[in-house]
């Protein structure tokens, strides 16, 4: 059982989740799937006065509309990886959903919008953000904003998002440009957390980019876009060289934690960029 | 919410409802409140997967469920699953377990792979119990032994421990 006591709040609306965050605040924790915040409190490492649950808000559709495919942020592991408009719009996410580790329980229990909002570094998702660039929705009792992967993952489990708000959504847009993607984590066994993870893609409108993030590797995922000649696919080499570096600058301070440490990872990204970038644009000469 | 509540749930078929401190985990709920010891409680932190339990059909660790947050839905235990002689059968057969801590988990997780996927391959397998962990380390004999009850004989190709 949980050493101390607290208030368990379910809401069933929206407007009632953001006034008991607005009341209680600092007081409060979200839950969402449980798969972190329920055993920190088994060990008593998180204590909240109140735990506000979202799961009887409906927040588990995906959509797609003319521009966006908005995933609600209790969306599972499970459900995203069962999405056929995952599959055809988002397959970097599908991607990352299906090497999750922890067995079918935790694909069917932990939801994306909580491993976004818990920010540990060492984890798929924020890289895998990072990389579709994707916007957050965040809710509170003055109303909704929406932020960028690049403000929202703030540091080593810290976002943006304020003591009174909760995320609702993660939307990503709609890009009829992109070519051909590629998630891949590093670890040290089969179920471990990630030690570096590699999100890629080639996109290619008016002017052709490459969108490189690295997570895992540093306290909040590296991301950048490199837009590209056209004539450099066909010998990409320097570009390879050029983004294996800007990764390493943009990783900055590696991050520590008991599977390895911030030298290690840090030795990885270059090795590992290289590799995923080669494969991605092998495909592109044609 | 106060601290004791009332929780109702359908456990093994069932009708059950529960007065429990509203700090109480599911697999709590399950073994201590409603007496149903064939769940058991591990690691507490997600990883082993010895609570595993059905929730309304879907494979969960009821470590990482507050009972609280259980409002009428279908809790499927070791108990309650329907359907997985063949794999208790194959489970001796093969000496799927030591101890024996981590055999109902394993075998909640295989019956689950089993419904979804009848003739699953060694790696199918190993993925559908990857959140299972079995400390006597006897992997190689739960693999054949879901193996077995899916495909009715061994696996080929020389991968049994012995």
């Amino acid at each position: 059982m949980i050493g101390h006591r607290f208030d368990f709040h379910q809401p069933k609306e929206l407007d009632e989740a953001a006034d008991l965050l607005a009341r209680f605040g600092e007081d409060a924790s979200v839950l969402g799937g449980g798969t972190m915040l329920v055993p920190s409190m088994s060990a008593n490492l998180v204590r909240p006065a109140h735990l506000i649950g979202l799961s009887g808000l409906g927040l588990d559709s995906i959509e797609l509309d003319g521009t966006h495919l908005r995933i609600g942020a209790m969306t599972t592991y499970a459900q995203l990886l069962a999405s056929p408009i995952v599959a055809s719009h988002a397959p970097l996410l599908a991607a990352m959903a299906a090497q999750v580790t922890g067995g079918a329980s935790i694909l069917n229990q932990g939801t994306l919008g909580g491993a976004a909002s818990f920010a540990n570094p060492s984890s798929d998702a924020p890289g895998c953000l990072a990389a579709m660039e994707a916007v957050f929705e965040l809710h509170s009792s003055q109303g909704k904003r929406c932020m960028p992967a690049c403000d929202f993952f703030a540091d080593a489990f810290r976002t943006a998002r304020r003591a009174d708000e909760f995320l609702t959504g993660i939307l990503v847009s709609r890009d009829a440009t992109l070519i051909a993607c590629q998630y891949q984590k590093y670890k040290a066994s089969a179920s471990s957390w990630p030690i570096v993870t590699v999100a890629c893609s080639l996109h290619r409108g008016t002017q052709a980019s490459v969108r490189l993030a690295v997570g895992a590797a540093g306290r909040r995922p590296a991301y950048h876009r490199f837009t590209i000649d056209e004539r450099s696919l066909l010998a990409p080499d320097a570009l390879i060289e050029q983004a294996a570096s800007r990764a390493l600058n943009l990783v900055g301070e590696g991050w520590n934690d008991e599977l390895a440490d911030g030298d290690y990872r840090r030795a990885i990204v270059p090795g590992v960029v290289r590799r995923h970038l080669r494969t991605l644009l092998a495909g592109a000469k044609a | 919410m106060k601290g004791t509540i009332q929780v109702r749930l359908t456990l093994n078929g069932e009708p059950r409802f529960a007065d429990i401190d509203s700090r109480l985990l599911l697999v709590e709920l399950i073994r201590d409140a409603l007496d149903a010891k064939g769940t058991r409680v591990g690691c507490l932190t997600g990883d082993c997967g010895a609570c595993t339990v059905l929730i309304d059909g879907e494979v969960r660790k009821a470590c990482l469920v507050l009972a609280a947050s259980i409002s009428g839905n279908d809790v499927r235990t070791i108990e309650g699953i329907e359907g997985i002689e063949t794999l208790k059968e194959a489970f001796i057969a093969e000496n799927g377990f030591q101890c024996g801590f981590c055999t109902s988990g394993m075998i909640v997780a295989a019956a689950d792979l089993l419904k979804q996927n009848p003739l699953p391959s060694q790696e199918e397998i190993r993925r559908a119990i990857s959140g299972n962990l079995c400390r006597c380390t006897g992997y190689e004999s739960i693999v054949n032994a879901v193996y077995r009850a899916a495909h009715g004989g061994r696996l080929s190709g020389g991968n049994g421990d012995e």
